[in-house]
């Protein structure tokens, strides 16, 4: 176990032994980087890990003050497993999983209580806000069925970043979408995703040319 | 005593059976029999049958035991039966206006009377009709839709009592199952079904029981396969081996002929 | 000539052509469709209807029909609270003995009703293994109207169980998942997200349990007996009725099935819309 490079940056360092997964990497807060590697090296098991879904043989995570697991051994306990609810930790992969039962303006609010903002009504403007942010004013009220596989990914992108998280995790987020609609995407993750910590899983290298701040390469 | 009477007439049956110089002329018939008799009557009637078919080697009897009512129905759908013994008159008097059985071959066979069972240990402590009746106790009889319990109303009318059981069961086994397994307090059972379970219920005796019973008819079907089979049975039911494996079973049987 | 065939092609309107079903097996479910088809038809016609109004509204039809509905609404309640949750921890948790558990749920689908009733007895009759206990307190459940919800929450509860649990099977866990990484709790996820999406499940699981409790029969008589007005419903009285009185025997019959049918119909109605 050895000690944090910094303790503003996140660390992380995961290893699954069935699945041949050992990585570890750092990245400065409010800064992307790309994990980029042959499929099978683990980079989706480690994201899983970071969102709170899996539980490495071994591991640790830790971003500012806030350790998110720390499993020295895998025989043992964790010492330290935070559940995935209060990891404030955003998780956006290549189905958007928007919430069929609720309209878009719901599924966008739908994190909003951790953000810190309370009231339906400020919910709403603030919903309707990041509506037009990823450029869908005026689809409020449509159901998931009702939008294309680009705009429901818009709006899974609008839901994960209302909801405030510390840390943003991309798994492949434009691996779904057609040809002509992932540009345009591309340029909105760019833009709203500026200020934000990001780990973002890809192959394409467009994704890296335009998001990234560094690159983690996994052999 | 009776038993072991009536087993050795039955080895010796058996025993006679292959040398059949038999006075019956009914002997060395083949075939079998459809007899559709009620519920009640199942442990005797399967007595009677081995006794009959010692007596008729060549013959083997089917039953089909079941509530009299569903009987007549089923013969009245057209299921095929020499021989019809009903547990009470009523029932046998519907078969009969709906042409289904021979009616000069109708004739009474046994009796039932009723009785009152309680579980063993007789917890609400009952001991006459009125104590089964009062409140609080879990009375169960049979449904007055049915023989038996068409026979529980007029003895508890004649005692000049009002039943009040917390169920009304449609067979009359069901009555007994629940008094075994300490479910009821008390029940109302025929004779014959108190005698099935000596060592799990004790019983009591109703006011005026002897006097009220339920008349059991039997008569060939109308449109009986073996006519005479089917009078060599009933012909046997009404014999005195057939009687006293009735009496055994506690049926109470007319006098002689 | 060109400008005609256009405009006819046009205003001809194009539906989708399906794959379509061979012949025998459309001859086999008009087969499968006259083997239902025709009890019912032979009902209807056997009954007399002018007798049908005298025939259903004598003071026992009306107690048994009266009781038949409040216990079966009674037991689809119960059904509803217990299932839930129920199929939820046998869909999505794991635990050493789920095998079994799922096995002993669903007994009831398999085994004679009347075995149910004996079960039950064994259970909770005076007697019983729990029953003992309770009548040491003065409780009695037996030939209660509440042993009949008993019988028929017990024999119904698998269908329940059964519906929800192949429904959450294939959805899998992702919406939950994402909820809670959006910072929902457990309960809160269960309410909106979980909940509303068994629905589907949930309103098939209700009519077949529904149904189920309201032809409860063999458990409810050995259980919890026969008495007229507490614990004789629509089944015991029709059977009763058949010894008497065949034709009102029917007339109730027609009423059970009436009622089924108007639950069913009621339940997955769905008007037709232009949706895609």
């Amino acid at each position: 176990m050895t000690s944090p490079l910094s303790n503003t940056d996140l660390n992380v360092r995961v290893t699954v032994t069935e699945r041949n997964v050992d990585l570890a990497f750092s990245v400065p807060v409010g800064q992307t980087l790309a994990l980029v590697g042959p499929n099978g090296a683990g980079k989706t098991t480690t994201l899983l890990a970071l969102a709170g879904w899996l539980m490495p043989d071994t591991g640790y995570a830790q971003l500012a003050d806030t350790v998110f697991f720390d499993c020295p051994d895998a025989q043992t306990r964790p010492k330290t497993w935070m559940a995935a609810r209060y990891r404030s930790i955003g998780y956006l992969s290549q189905n958007h999983h928007l919430f069929p039962h609720l309209s878009v303006l719901e599924n966008i609010m739908y994190g909003m209580d951790r953000a810190g903002i309370t009231g339906r009504k400020s919910r709403k403007t603030k919903a309707e806000k990041w509506l037009s942010r990823v450029g869908l004013a005026g689809y409020g009220r449509r159901k998931p069925a009702q939008l294309s596989g680009g705009q429901a990914q818009r709006v899974a992108i609008a839901r994960v970043l209302a909801s405030g998280p510390r840390l943003v995790l991309l798994d492949e987020p434009l691996a779904a979408l057609d040809v002509d609609a992932a540009p345009a995407l591309r340029q909105l993750l760019a833009d709203v995703l500026q200020d934000h910590t990001v780990v973002l899983v890809t192959h394409h290298h467009d994704d890296v040319e335009a998001l990234a701040d560094q690159v983690h390469h996994i052999d | 005593m009776r038993r072991r009477f009536v087993a050795t007439l039955i080895l010796a049956a058996l025993a006679l059976g292959g040398c059949s110089s038999s006075t019956d002329s009914a002997g060395g018939q083949e075939g079998s029999l459809t007899v559709l008799a009620a519920a009640s009557l199942q442990q005797a009637f399967d007595d009677i049958a081995a006794g009959f078919t010692a007596k008729h080697p060549g013959m083997s009897v089917d039953f089909n035991y079941a509530g009299s009512s569903t009987l007549v129905q089923n013969l009245d759908a057209g299921a095929p039966a020499d021989v019809f013994a009903s547990a009470d008159e009523a029932n046998m008097d519907t078969a009969q206006d709906a042409g289904l059985i021979d009616e000069p071959t109708r004739d009474v066979f046994a009796a039932n009377t009723l009785v009152g069972i309680v579980p063993l240990d007789n917890p609400a402590n009952i001991a006459t009709l009125e104590d089964a009746n009062a409140a609080g106790v879990n009375l169960v009889v049979c449904a007055p839709q049915v023989p038996c319990g068409a026979l529980s109303q007029s003895i508890a009318e004649a005692a000049g009592s009002t039943l009040n059981p917390v169920s009304e069961e449609q067979q009359v086994s069901d009555v007994l199952g629940k008094v075994r397994s300490g479910q009821a307090d008390a029940g109302l059972v025929y004779a014959t079904d108190a005698a099935l379970a000596p060592d799990e219920v004790s019983t009591f005796e109703l006011e005026g029981a002897d006097d009220q019973h339920n008349s059991y008819p039997i008569a060939r079907t109308a449109n009986a396969e073996d006519p005479e089979a089917a009078a060599a049975f009933i012909d046997y039911v009404q014999s005195h081996a057939g009687q006293a494996i009735l009496e055994d079973h506690g049926f109470v049987v007319p006098q002689e002929r | 000539m060109m400008t005609t065939k256009r405009v006819a092609a046009q205003s001809r309107r194009r539906p989708n052509l399906a794959a379509g079903i061979p012949g025998v097996a459309v001859a086999m479910a008009l087969v499968a469709a006259a083997f239902f088809g025709i009890p019912f038809i032979a009902l209807l016609v056997d009954i007399t209807w002018s007798e049908l109004p005298e025939l259903l509204t004598s003071r026992s039809a009306l107690d048994a029909l009266w009781l038949s509905l409040r216990t079966a609404v009674a037991a689809t309640l119960i059904c509803i609270a217990l299932g839930i949750p129920l199929a939820l921890v046998l869909a999505r948790t794991e635990f050493p003995g789920r095998t079994l558990t799922r096995s002993i749920v669903l007994v009831p689908l398999v085994i004679p009703p009347v075995v149910a009733g004996i079960i039950l007895t064994e259970a909770f009759g005076r007697r019983g293994l729990l029953g003992e206990q309770l009548s040491a307190f003065g409780l009695d459940i037996s030939f209660t109207t509440a042993a009949v919800v008993m019988a028929q929450t017990f024999v119904s509860l698998p269908f329940m169980v059964t519906s929800l649990e192949s429904h959450l099977g294939s959805s899998g866990q992702h919406y939950e998942r994402t909820a809670q990484s959006l910072g929902a709790s457990k309960w809160r996820t269960f309410t909106t997200i979980t909940l509303p999406l068994l629905r589907p499940g949930l309103i098939s699981g209700t009519v077949l349990t529904f149904a189920r409790a309201l032809g409860e029969f063999g458990a409810t008589i050995t259980f919890a007996g026969s008495l007229q007005g507490t614990t004789r419903t629509m089944p015991l009285e029709i059977y009763l009725a058949r010894e008497t009185d065949p034709d009102a025997a029917v007339a109730l019959s027609l009423v059970l099935i009436l009622v089924a049918v108007a639950v069913i119909a009621v339940a997955y109605f769905r008007p037709a819309t232009n949706q895609s």
